[in-house]
């Protein structure tokens, strides 16, 4: 690998950090806007669900997302504000259907600490002033003026300093805030202040409350008329107000993180606690006099990190640890006593705590099984790139030469027949009444000769091309209807039809037009090309479904496609593809509305052409290569949208989203022929020819990456999964019954296909799974797998035993082979030099495989190396040893042989405090640290001094705005030797929020030009809010901020795909180079995940 | 616990942010005497200054009364002692002997905020001088009217290159203990060079201010109290918090007072009793967050919590009174010169380690509020 790297997302972040709900987009509209982490949605409730409308990248981790409708506005505007002290005023551009950015700005200080309790931005009710919390001791003020304008920022001395939470008061004349603070003595108190805007100071407010629950978090403020406060502790809530009004109610121990107001008037209130629990909170009152609490249980979601109330009893209910969830609340409870229905899940990684990368299909093709989730959410997910076919059934075939499905009718949704054709006969399958697939007859199709077309036609009447005549037979009948033969002397070779149509092309270049009227087939147009033809389509793409006015034909010889109009076969269009490899394959369709043309040659390369469908005109054409053998296109349709699959070494099926063509392989190895085969027992499947088979499967959802969950109940997944000889899946995790319950740790063994528990070792009691690996010892050929644990006393600071358990796997079972007792926490385990490299606690020591006498095993201490403050994190590559540290970086080690030591070679001397570390290659690191940033280091071998060489170089630097748990070396992506992306070492990461990234090490030349790319496109695409990308990707911690180096933006760099055609144009004319090589480019870089 | 606050940040429940200020505050709180660390001093005289180097959190400066002036380096170790004690040996040192060596007592050694290139040393020899680190050579020296009591930079001035001097007024000897009674404040122009020495010239240019600490009229203060008043006596020791939002002072009334930057008011926080030394300016510390203060009380020092007053713990370890202590955010060690001519380390204890040499003496008092760990 190299120091010249590029980051790019392959999963977007899942996890929601905040949601709101508000007319943004137009007066009558109603809005859902999410925030996930670095991303917002804003999604349109209609009658029909949540329809998304646009989803937008932030340049900053979102602290604060408010709704606010200044004066004399009839929609709302979005404030949003940034961990990193920006913050911006969005609007809605309805014309342009695009965000406005009203304001921006910084409000960063250059004095007081941060703070530890998280941002908190809120703006008051009446839109006089937004209120900011960033530093310990200060609030931040933001006036409006009296046109909505912001003017100047200022301070105010805040006493409180540990401020739990800040809300602005309905109803008061002047702003107001209430503090919820907690003391030196840990007690809980709130407290409230009125904002003096000419003064620039705080007057004190009309009322406080000293001595609240000690767990009391969250100040829910309710709007006038009842005006005042909710308290929400661990053990009771409180309303007050300033008539001194005191109402309390004790709760059943829990804590509450997330509400969301029912009614406008703030009389009910849905409370989400953190064992997942949705709560109805009720303020009785009479007139405006609150009189008392009620709470009521409605049911279980997600663990709620934001819930908005929609409309109609439909809640969203965002989380952080599992799916976000839309549910339902019911009038009537059901059997279980739950009032809450799931309408629909949204996939949530995160948080990612571990993930490895697999191969468990056995394709070639890596997948990422995260775990993720946490508490009651835990899960197993299997993370694939590309769209899996899940076979249902299969029959040996072999030499398939094409594959065709049939309707009994022309109006049957279901397909009944399929027509499979070989060298020299044609043979019917059809579904018989068990719904199985057999061998029938249809009189009067050919079933001697080859098939080269089969269609069901108006008129149910089914169309059947071969080589020497074209046939028309009922379908209800299955006689022979009509028949046309081919000219003495010349076979038909390709042939294309639709309900009403056929086109056929015999040698010599001649091309026959062919219409169905009246059930018989008409000869129409016939004429004579130079050259001979290589294929034909005339698949419909107007408005009429069963006409197609243009046909496309492929040539020989000049390798070109062309447009012909129909039914006069007049030349619209003539494209040249250039070289020397010949078009197979053409496609018409329309995807999401845009006519598109498709081209496929002989090498695996695809053309795509934008088709305008009245004219014939061909633009933004794009090549891509797909695999290397000739690939033969087909539409097929699944959850009532059409995709194109294209059969080749490598099957890709191309889809259209936001009206761009993308291309997702599929995980099958090879397809020689595909239809869709849709049949009442199974919707939506497909039949496929492969070398030697038939076999009929269903169709993932049609997207990018692929996700398939594996929820493991109420489990708590402590830890991680490792998988070994493809047989299983090891993981740690414990279950927790209740808060005062103690936890119980296991080390459970899974099947690696199915998922299911096969095994289970229960850790002693207060012991914890720390870390896990399968591997194997020097002189000993079976696998193993090593826990490490810790053992975890409510009385200790630092663990100071721990364990290292050996693990067999006999039949499925786990056996303890070895124990071994350690003088603290295995952070980390790995295997090393065929022994096993342990980080405890400040050490690093590692242990031989003894056999001993009697044959048994154990494990024996070879050597340690100290001086680290806790070392979590290890990774190894031949005798180096690269260690991360809780707060002092990266140092690398090594492994002397002959003395049977271990020393530390480098260090590197900033203090970052590490979350991960990886290796890139023998000389470069790569490691992540708490401040969201990753950076790569060098050793610097080579050096003159000393004190240089025992330096650990740092040469890149980045801020990813995620927190990584994990790096591994792996791609999500199938390896194609012979490609130039092939090449490139990819290392995966995966983050808290959901974020499966890719960091790829690019050769210099490449990165040179992606840098410069980068830097043009900064200026042609505009971050949301105008924040800066420049300053968001800058390296920043508490002690420095500098420019980001050594790393490229991916997710900036592939947006130019994105762009207009007319921006490209300008991008490639900033850059010098021609749109369609840029295009090229990037979309390669686009195959890396 | 260190393993499960790492799962929990792992899971994103425990805030980054949280996390380390937790882990700093846990690793704060069991400070004692570092059983795997020392310095061998190079002094022969009282530590009076300890600082460590602002760019790298590396190098340790000391000054001290014999006139030297010596560099640590705090993280790698000269040697190891026993297998486990790391000796630090100053790797650089200029006293007596060195041909610019100051004749009398360092009373102030500062590293240039930007750069380890440079240091500044103050000295009752009148001397003001700074140090190229890499050739050990003065670049630059100031003659001062009277013993230079104290001298320090700004480590966030971007626009200019300011030293502060506190020395002493031959007109008004008596004024003379107060660090802050007279100050001179002189400019550096700096030529950038591609190199990494940097070449300075510096020259005198601000007019002296005097430094009484400004003190408004806080309401809980009766009027009869003289307002100007931040001690009953001299002014021995002054510390900002690192957020730059409070001010402690030490004074020879054996008093420490937190004052609020912004208002200039006394937050009359009433730090428990302590005994100061009179006679001599004092190095207080600052941990980051900020939570603590560590004030030298004669030969012990104190910790004392920065809200409450209430002293969270006392070091002892050396034989005559500590002059100066720096806490060192990094590492969360606390650095003490004395009388005794020593340094010592204090650095957070680590129950793996001792158990290991096998004195079993573990620190089981932390007073770390469990509450940091929890939501």
């Amino acid at each position: 690998m190299s120091v010249w790297n590029y980051v790019v997302t392959a999963h977007k972040p899942t996890s929601v950090t905040h949601s709101c709900v508000g007319n943004f987009t137009g007066p009558n509209q109603l809005n859902l806007i999410v925030a996930k982490c670095t991303r917002i949605e804003i999604h349109l409730l209609t009658p029909q669900g949540l329809q998304p409308m646009i989803d937008v990248p932030i340049y900053g981790r979102i602290a604060t997302l408010e709704l606010f409708r200044p004066h004399n506005e009839t929609q709302d505007f979005l404030f949003i504000a940034t961990e990193r002290y920006k913050f911006c005023v969005l609007q809605w551009d309805g014309e342009k259907s695009e965000l406005l950015t009203r304001a921006m700005g910084d409000v960063s200080d250059r004095i007081g600490r941060p703070t530890d309790n998280g941002q908190i931005g809120i703006i008051d009710p009446d839109c006089r002033l937004i209120g900011l919390h960033l530093y310990d001791g200060l609030f931040k003020v933001i006036p409006f003026d009296n046109k909505g304008q912001l003017k100047e920022a200022f301070n105010i001395r805040l006493e409180e300093l540990q401020v739990l939470d800040i809300k602005f008061l309905y109803g008061c004349v002047k702003p107001t805030i209430v503090v919820l603070y907690q003391d030196n003595k840990d007690a809980r108190h709130v407290k409230t202040y009125e904002v003096a805007l000419k003064d620039k100071d705080f007057v004190e407010g009309p009322w406080s409350q000293n001595n609240l629950d000690n767990g009391a978090g969250l100040l829910i403020p309710v709007p006038a008329p009842l005006g005042g406060v909710i308290i929400i502790g661990e053990e009771t809530i409180v309303y007050c107000n300033a008539n001194s009004t005191f109402r309390a109610i004790p709760i059943k121990q829990s804590i509450i993180r997330a509400y969301g107001r029912v009614d406008p008037d703030g009389s009910r209130y849905l409370l989400g606690d953190n064992a997942g629990i949705l709560h109805l909170l009720v303020l009785t009152h009479e007139r405006e006099r609150v009189t008392g609490l009620k709470i009521e249980y409605l049911g279980e979601t997600s663990i709620a990190s934001s819930i908005s109330y929609l409309d109609n009893g439909v809640v969203y209910v965002g989380s952080r640890f599992g799916d976000s969830q839309l549910v339902k609340l019911n009038l009537q409870a059901d059997p279980n006593g739950s009032y809450v229905e799931v309408l629909e899940r949204y996939v949530n990684l995160g948080p990612i705590v571990d993930f490895c990368v697999v191969d468990l299909d056995r394709q070639g093709q890596g997948q990422v099984v995260t775990c993720s989730g946490a508490f009651k959410d835990g899960s197993l997910r299997v993370v694939r790139n590309g769209i899996g076919i899940n076979e249902q059934a299969s029959v040996e075939l072999q030499g398939i030469k094409g594959l065709w499905s049939l309707k009994s009718s022309f109006n049957d949704p279901y397909d009944m027949y399929l027509v499979v054709s070989f060298i020299s006969e044609t043979r019917f399958l059809a579904m018989n009444m068990e719904d199985e697939l057999e061998e029938t007859e249809i009189e009067g199709f050919d079933a001697q000769t080859q098939t080269l077309f089969c269609q069901n036609a108006i008129n149910d009447l089914l169309i059947q091309v071969t080589a020497n005549s074209v046939r028309l037979v009922s379908c209800t009948s299955r006689e022979l209807v009509d028949q046309w033969n081919a000219p003495e002397g010349f076979s038909v070779n390709v042939a294309s039809a639709n309900a009403s149509q056929v086109l056929l092309a015999t040698g010599g270049g001649h091309l026959v037009y062919l219409e169905i009227k009246d059930s018989k087939l008409v000869e129409v147009k016939h004429i004579q090309l130079e050259h001979e033809i290589s294929c034909v389509d005339l698949n419909p793409i107007g408005e009429n479904p069963q006409y197609s006015s243009l046909a496309a034909v492929g040539m020989w010889t000049d390798i070109s496609v062309r447009i012909l109009s129909l039914p006069d076969l007049e030349l619209i269009r003539k494209e040249n593809l250039g070289g020397e490899i010949v078009p197979r394959s053409v496609l018409l369709c329309t995807l999401e509305g845009v006519s598109y043309l498709l081209c496929a040659l002989g090498d695996g390369h695809l053309f795509s052409f934008l088709l305008n469908a009245s004219t014939g005109e061909l633009t933004d054409r794009k090549k891509v290569s797909l695999g290397t053998q000739p690939i033969s296109l087909r539409t097929f349709s699944s959850k009532g949208t059409t995709h194109v699959f294209a059969s080749s070494d490598r099957p890709t099926v191309i889809y259209s989203s936001n009206k761009k063509l993308l291309y997702s392989n599929v995980n099958l190895k090879e397809v020689n022929h595909m239809c869709p085969f849709n049949t009442a027992a199974i919707p939506d499947s497909l039949a496929i020819a492969k070398e030697g088979e038939l076999s009929i499967g269903t169709i993932d959802d049609i997207q990018k990456l692929h996700i398939r969950t594996i929820p493991l109940n109420e489990q708590h997944v402590a830890f991680a999964i490792r998988n070994v000889q493809d047989t299983s899946v090891l993981q740690l995790q414990h279950n927790q019954t209740s808060i005062e319950e103690s936890e119980t740790h296991f080390v459970r063994l899974l099947d690696h296909q199915t998922f299911e528990f096969l095994s289970i070792y229960q850790l002693d009691q207060y012991e914890h799974g720390c870390s896990i690996i399968s591997c194997s010892f020097s002189d000993d050929n079976n696998v193993y797998y090593c826990v490490g644990t810790a053992y975890v006393l409510p009385e200790e600071n630092e663990p100071s035993k721990g364990r290292i358990l050996v693990f067999a796997v006999e039949d499925g079972r786990l056996q303890l082979i070895v124990e071994k007792e350690t003088k603290g926490a295995v952070y980390s385990l790995n295997a090393f030099n065929g022994k096993l490299l342990a980080a405890i606690n400040q050490k690093i020591q590692l242990y031989k495989w003894m056999l001993r006498e009697d044959g048994s095993h154990e494990l024996q201490s070879e050597c340690g190396h100290h001086g680290h403050i806790l070392a979590l994190y290890t990774q190894t590559r031949g005798d180096f040893i690269v260690v991360g540290d809780l707060m002092k970086s990266i140092s690398l080690l090594v492994y002397k042989h002959e003395e049977s030591a271990i020393e530390e070679l480098a260090r590197d001397y900033n203090a970052n405090w590490m979350s991960a570390v990886e290796m890139l290659d023998d000389e470069i690191y790569i490691g992540a640290e708490n401040n969201y940033n990753i950076f790569t280091v060098r050793k610097n071998s080579d050096a003159a001094t000393d004190e240089e060489r025992g330096r650990l170089e740092v040469v890149g630097e980045y801020h990813l705005g995620e927190f990584v748990n994990r790096l591994r070396h792996g791609s999500l992506v199938m390896r194609l030797p012979d490609s130039e992306m092939g090449q490139i070492p990819t290392v995966i990461f995966g983050t808290i929020n959901g974020v499966i990234g890719i960091i790829a090490s690019l050769p210099h030349e490449q990165y040179v030009f992606l840098e410069k790319l980068q830097s043009t496109l900064v200026k042609f695409i505009k971050g949301v809010g105008n924040l800066s990308h420049e300053q968001w990707r800058s390296f920043h911690n508490d002690k420095k901020t500098s420019e980001a180096r050594n790393f490229l933006d991916g997710d900036l760099i592939e947006s130019f795909l994105d762009l207009s055609r007319n921006k490209m144009e300008e991008v490639a004319k900033g850059m010098g180079v021609p749109v369609e090589e840029l295009s090229k480019r990037v979309e390669e870089l686009t195959r890396l995940h | 616990m260190w393993c499960e606050a790492v799962r929990r940040r792992e899971r994103g429940e425990l805030g980054a942010r949280r996390f380390e200020t937790a882990a700093r505050a846990r690793r704060t709180a069991s400070l004692a005497l570092s059983n795997r660390k020392e310095f061998a001093t190079p002094h022969n005289g009282a530590v009076n200054s300890l600082q460590v180097d602002l760019i790298e959190r590396r190098y340790l400066l000391s000054g001290a009364s014999d006139g030297s002036a010596a560099i640590f380096d705090v993280q790698n170790a000269i040697e190891y002692e026993a297998g486990f004690i790391a000796k630090h040996r100053s790797i650089l040192l200029v006293d007596k002997q060195h041909e610019n060596g100051h004749k009398f007592a360092v009373s102030m050694a500062v590293w240039y905020p930007v750069d380890t290139g440079l240091f500044v040393t103050a000295s009752f020899d009148q001397y003001v001088k700074v140090w190229d680190t890499n050739s050990t050579q003065v670049v630059m020296d100031f003659k001062m009217p009277g013993k230079v009591y104290s001298a320090a930079m700004s480590p966030i001035a971007t626009t200019h290159m300011l030293i502060a001097t506190g020395s002493a007024d031959v007109q008004d000897p008596l004024n003379s203990l107060q660090p802050s009674s007279s100050s001179k404040i002189y400019s550096a122009q700096q030529r950038t060079g591609k190199s990494k020495k940097q070449s300075h010239k510096l020259h005198k240019s601000q007019i002296p201010g005097h430094g009484h600490i400004q003190q408004r009229l806080h309401p809980g203060l009766s009027s009869s109290q003289n307002r100007a008043t931040a001690h009953y006596g001299a002014v021995t020791g002054l510390r900002t918090t690192t957020d730059g939002m409070y001010l402690l002072s030490s004074g020879s009334d054996s008093r420490l007072r937190l004052w609020d930057i912004d208002s200039g008011c006394n937050t009359l926080v009433n730090f428990e009793a302590m005994r100061l030394q009179t006679s001599k300016p004092l190095q207080l510390a600052v941990t980051e967050d900020p939570s603590l203060v560590f004030i030298p009380c004669m030969a012990s020092i104190k910790a004392y919590n920065l809200w409450s007053g209430m002293t969270f713990q006392t070091f002892r370890g050396h034989y005559e009174p500590v002059n100066c202590c720096y806490y060192s955010a990094q590492e969360q060690e606390l650095y003490t010169g004395s009388n005794d001519r020593q340094i010592l380390v204090w650095s957070p204890s680590t129950p793996a380690f001792t158990e290991m040499e096998d004195d079993g003496k573990r620190q089981m008092d932390f007073v770390v509020d469990e509450d940091n760990w929890s939501d």
